[in-house]
């Protein structure tokens, strides 16, 4: 029997430790890689021009890597559902196969094409290879709940066996086994569209800072290795002044896109710390990134609504203020604090920003300054953030937000000293917002405080040439502190909701009730919300359940 | 909750008379209750049954329908009261009325729904008279709190004991002409008469509309929660608390705290204050601040000697000049800024009676001695949180070592612990696991 093999990248746009495309080879007669793009479709999604860019240059890269096997890829106009009918048909195929995404959305897609699949009669292989482990197991072991503090996460994973090893890149000589003969036009059919194609204008566009593809992510990877060996430190280093500036080492981007795999940094790492410490096993601390991205896709695999506030089980209703103008200014680098406005144009320009810059920006727009809901700051780093998949934006903005996963919202990022004391320099500030940069240290990051000489002397005028603070921080911080305490104080109070219909209680309580404790989340889903499914209901219950249970495992 | 087979027993006992002697709620069992529901069908034919079910549903005694009504959320017991003109009577009994939260939102500035202006209408036609405790929760645009202050000025019939000005956004009763605020703000405390809990953070109240609630309500005041009040003074707060010997919570900003205003709240006449907020919030930077004398608190302390002094801070580094310096009770305190090493240490040397502390944010330096002189003078310290704040993690454990297990709440950010020649992270969460009592992590963000 004949086996034409299709293998549809979606993420995991690499040739190593991809254990579908190993699939797709194994035994067939021909094999084509697929990518499926709906160029009318870019316009209207919201993805900027970075992500579009980089998205591109992977394809261009593996469209080079396959070039080299003697093959080529495929990316195909539409949409899945109305391109996969036509291709199954034409190409004959029997086998399709793709990587695991366990996004909902993504399970629901790959629901409907495998059904599809089906009907066609090809035999369809998902392999997983986007995360670490299998997050279904990590959910089993957790009393069929997810893990929603990264502790819990981690003493999880920790008794799990190690994730499966990478496997190595596809060879020339498997290629060979299922040499597709490629028609003539490919070029004209299937090449890989161009920015000015999906709608975008280039003329003027700075060079990529972070190049996208397979072969850049792997060289990345190797220079991230030696860098650590040089600085012979595989620990969490103290944030400074570089680490701000895109590094020519940094993962995040291509691990989002599947051009690295995460097993491959994982193993790579594993092997130089018992190398370098000569140790038996390293910490859990020496995967931190690689365990978070883990733990927020874990927490949304099973929650088609994570990435918003209303009907989402896990997320504290807090009462945000509908403010676009306010929204606006952050998103565009305008809000007069510096510190802000140079991590938003480093992102809008770059594609990326230093975790403790998303810290700052997402607390100034949330809890911190302007009270304005963490899913409208999720859809701005979604356009602009490299690499920001649907589960870790969105949950970091609910972490970051305390909308979620049982967080102290007491620490409060300040606009001014917080940027002062990461960056004293001022540097960082005077490469992104040069219109600032003839500010002295002193006042740099708070120039509306600039003695009007000083700010003439800096041809520099805050109210002309650059925006007065939008917020007084230390008024409205003292305001967003009151309102979170409101609303983590009233889950607490409808613990007693008998007790309590005939009393409204205003005692004032103590700055203790900054902290949510984990009842508060189930109070809030059983009372003031009884129009829940008993579904949701028993998620919540046993989430509880599943963090009390932390501080009883000595 | 619900006791059901009690409302079989009592719903058998209106029908059949004789029995239900031992109808206590405490032993009834689901065996009685299965027995008097067979009792009845087996008295009457098949039909009546159903019947039974149906008739007696809607003939239950008021009290029963009032005490499963207090268990339901207003919108099911606003389904419920559509079902008869039993249960419709008992939905409007003065009892569900007390309490009431009114929520006023725009779709332009809020997600949440507001309380719908039908059912606003209805609560002030019909049961004005009966609300008691009652807040408003106004989003941020000024309609809100325009709509609020209409409600407020008809409750012309209402004696309430609770009131709340609540903005769960910016705070929008600032943008209402003051005039038409205090006019409807006015009409509640001269009807009132009997307010005892009044919460008016951010609003535009000043001292004569402070007056007129002294005048009315001085008897029953108890708690007072006017935090950025900015058109309130000095000499109106103090008159609140000459007037008002029974209030025994209060929270404003530093600029109204007086040495006379702490010595009225110790005067004999006066009860034992419970709680005092005090907000300190730099509007410029160099901002003065004057000082209280330490006998003024000398004298709370001797007055109220249980009271909460709750004390949050919002100033630029160098302001912090006037306190500190003298011995202040003050036991949960919260700089929500930038607070310097050298503040801290007068913190460690002048506050005995520290319960909570949190640091938003310290800077580069570590807190080491810091620490230890606060673990060492403030015996009673029981909370703690650091944000970006550097401690080496000997010097944390020595601190957790000195508090030992009165330590309920430890919030540490990961960065804020350093790693010595004694302890790595990894290691430092058994040390201080150890001397808790119980499994500790320091708080995590995530790095992606």
């Amino acid at each position: 029997m004949v086996v034409n093999s299709v293998h549809w990248f979606r993420k995991g746009l690499r040739l190593h430790d991809n254990p579908a495309l190993q699939e797709a080879l194994n035994g067939a007669d021909t094999v084509r890689c697929v990518y499926i793009l709906d160029p009318w479709f870019a316009g209207a999604a919201n993805v900027g021009i970075n992500r579009w860019r980089f998205l591109l240059e992977a394809l261009e890269d593996l469209d080079n890597s396959l070039k080299k096997l003697n093959s080529r890829l495929f990316v195909v106009r539409g949409q899945p559902t109305d391109v996969f009918p036509r291709l199954l048909k034409e190409w004959k195929v029997t086998r399709l196969t793709f990587e695991y995404d366990p996004e909902p959305y993504g399970k629901e897609r790959d629901g409907a094409i495998m059904k599809m699949a089906q009907e066609f009669g090809v035999e369809t292989i998902v392999r997983n290879s986007h995360t670490l482990y299998n997050l279904d197991r990590i959910i089993e072991m957790n009393n069929n709940s997810p893990p929603l503090t990264f502790k819990r996460f981690q003493t999880i994973v920790s008794r799990l066996e190690l994730p499966r090893r990478p496997l190595p890149p596809i060879t020339q000589q498997q290629m060979d086994k299922c040499r597709t003969k490629m028609a003539d036009n490919h070029d004209q059919l299937y090449s890989i569209p161009s920015l000015e194609e999906l709608g975008f204008r280039t003329e003027g566009l700075p060079p990529a800072i972070w190049q996208g593809g397979e072969s850049e992510a792997l060289d990345r990877l190797n220079k991230h290795l030696d860098k650590k060996v040089w600085v012979a430190n595989l620990e969490h280093p103290r944030v400074n002044t570089c680490s701000l500036y895109a590094s020519p080492t940094g993962l995040s981007p291509y691990l989002r896109f599947g051009c690295l795999s995460c097993r491959v940094l994982y193993y790579n790492l594993r092997e130089l710390y018992m190398k370098l410490r000569k140790r038996c096993s390293p910490p859990l601390s020496l995967f931190g990134q690689l365990l978070w991205r883990e733990f927020f896709y874990t927490a949304a695999t099973n929650n088609p609504n994570f990435d918003r506030m209303d009907g989402n089980p896990i997320c504290v209703q807090i009462p945000w203020d509908q403010n676009p103008e306010a929204l606006a200014k952050w998103a565009e680098g305008r809000t007069g604090f510096p510190w802000i406005d140079a991590i938003m144009t480093q992102l809008r320009q770059e594609g990326w920003i230093h975790h403790l810059a998303r810290h700052a920006v997402a607390c100034f727009l949330t809890r911190g300054d302007l009270w304005v809901s963490w899913e409208s700051g999720m859809r701005v780093f979604e356009e602009l953030l490299l690499d920001a998949d649907w589960s870790v934006n969105a949950g970091s903005w609910m972490w970051l937000s305390c909308s979620a996963f049982f967080q102290q919202f007491f620490h409060c990022y300040c606009p001014v000293g917080f940027g002062r004391r990461t960056d004293p320099s001022g540097d960082y500030i005077r490469r992104y917002i040069p219109i600032l940069k003839d500010y002295p240290n002193r006042y740099i990051y708070e120039p509306w405080n600039a003695p009007e000489s000083v700010q003439k002397a800096a041809n520099c005028v805050v109210g002309v040439n650059y925006p007065k603070p939008m917020i007084n921080h230390a008024e409205g911080s003292r305001l967003n502190i009151e309102r979170m305490k409101q609303v983590y104080q009233q889950l607490s109070h409808y613990r007693g909701l008998s007790k309590s219909t005939n009393k409204t209680d205003l005692n004032m309580t103590n700055i203790s009730t900054w902290t949510s404790q984990p009842c508060c989340l189930s109070v809030l889903l059983l009372l003031l919300w009884p129009y829940l499914a008993m579904q949701t209901l028993a998620v919540v219950l046993l989430m509880h359940k599943s963090n009390i249970s932390v501080y009883c495992c000595l | 909750m619900l006791n059901l087979t009690s409302l079989f027993l009592r719903m058998k006992r209106m029908k059949g008379g004789e029995e239900g002697g031992d109808s206590s709620p405490g032993n009834s069992s689901p065996e009685v209750c299965k027995k008097v529901r067979t009792q009845n069908t087996e008295d009457s034919e098949a039909g009546v049954a159903s019947e039974f079910l149906d008739s007696d549903w809607a003939r239950l005694p008021q009290e029963l329908l009032l005490h499963i009504f207090q268990y339901l959320p207003l919108l099911d017991r606003a389904y419920a009261s559509q079902v008869c003109r039993g249960w419709n009577q008992a939905f409007h009994m003065p009892e569900l009325w007390r309490c009431f939260e009114f929520e006023l939102n725009q779709p332009a500035s809020s997600y949440l729904k507001a309380t719908h202006p039908d059912l606003i209408k209805q609560i002030i036609k019909r049961h004005s008279n009966h609300l008691q405790y009652v807040s408003f929760k106004v989003d941020s645009s000024t309609e809100s709190a325009e709509a609020a202050c209409d409600i407020l000025s008809q409750l012309v019939n209402c004696s309430l004991k609770t009131l709340g000005l609540i903005s769960t956004a910016r705070p929008s009763f600032m943008e209402v002409p003051k005039s038409h605020f205090i006019s409807a703000l006015t009409v509640v405390f001269v009807n009132s008469k009997s307010l005892s809990s009044l919460k008016i953070d951010d609003t535009p109240v000043d001292d004569p509309s402070l007056k007129v609630l002294v005048a009315n309500n001085s008897d029953t005041l108890k708690l007072l929660k006017m935090s950025s009040c900015p058109h309130v003074s000095p000499a109106g707060i103090l008159c609140v608390a000459d007037q008002c010997h029974g209030l025994r919570e209060l929270a404003l900003n530093y600029h109204l705290l007086s040495d006379e205003l702490l010595l009225a709240l110790s005067s004999e006449k006066h009860v034992h204050l419970e709680h005092l907020r005090i907000d300190v919030v730099s509007e410029n930077p160099g901002q003065h601040f004057h000082t209280i004398k330490k006998s003024s608190w000398d004298a709370m302390v001797r007055h109220s000697p249980k009271f909460n002094l709750v004390m949050y801070f919002f100033l630029y580094e160098d302001e912090f000049g006037p306190f500190f310096n003298d011995e202040i009770p003050v036991t949960h305190l919260y700089f929500g800024r930038s607070v310097s090493k050298e503040v801290l240490g007068r913190v460690g040397l002048h506050c005995p009676r520290l319960v909570e502390l949190v640091v938003c944010a310290n800077g580069l330096r570590p807190l080491d001695e810091e620490l230890i002189r606060i673990a060492k003078h403030c015996n009673q310290l029981s909370a703690i949180g650091l944000g970006e704040c550097e401690v080496s993690c000997s010097a944390f454990v020595e601190f957790v070592k000195m508090c030992g297990r009165r330590l309920s709440q430890l919030s540490i950010m990961e960065e804020v612990l350093i790693p010595d020649h004694k302890y790595s992270l990894d290691e430092i969460h058994w040390e201080v696991s150890k001397h808790l009592g119980r499994v500790w992590f320091p708080d995590m963000m995530p790095t992606w």
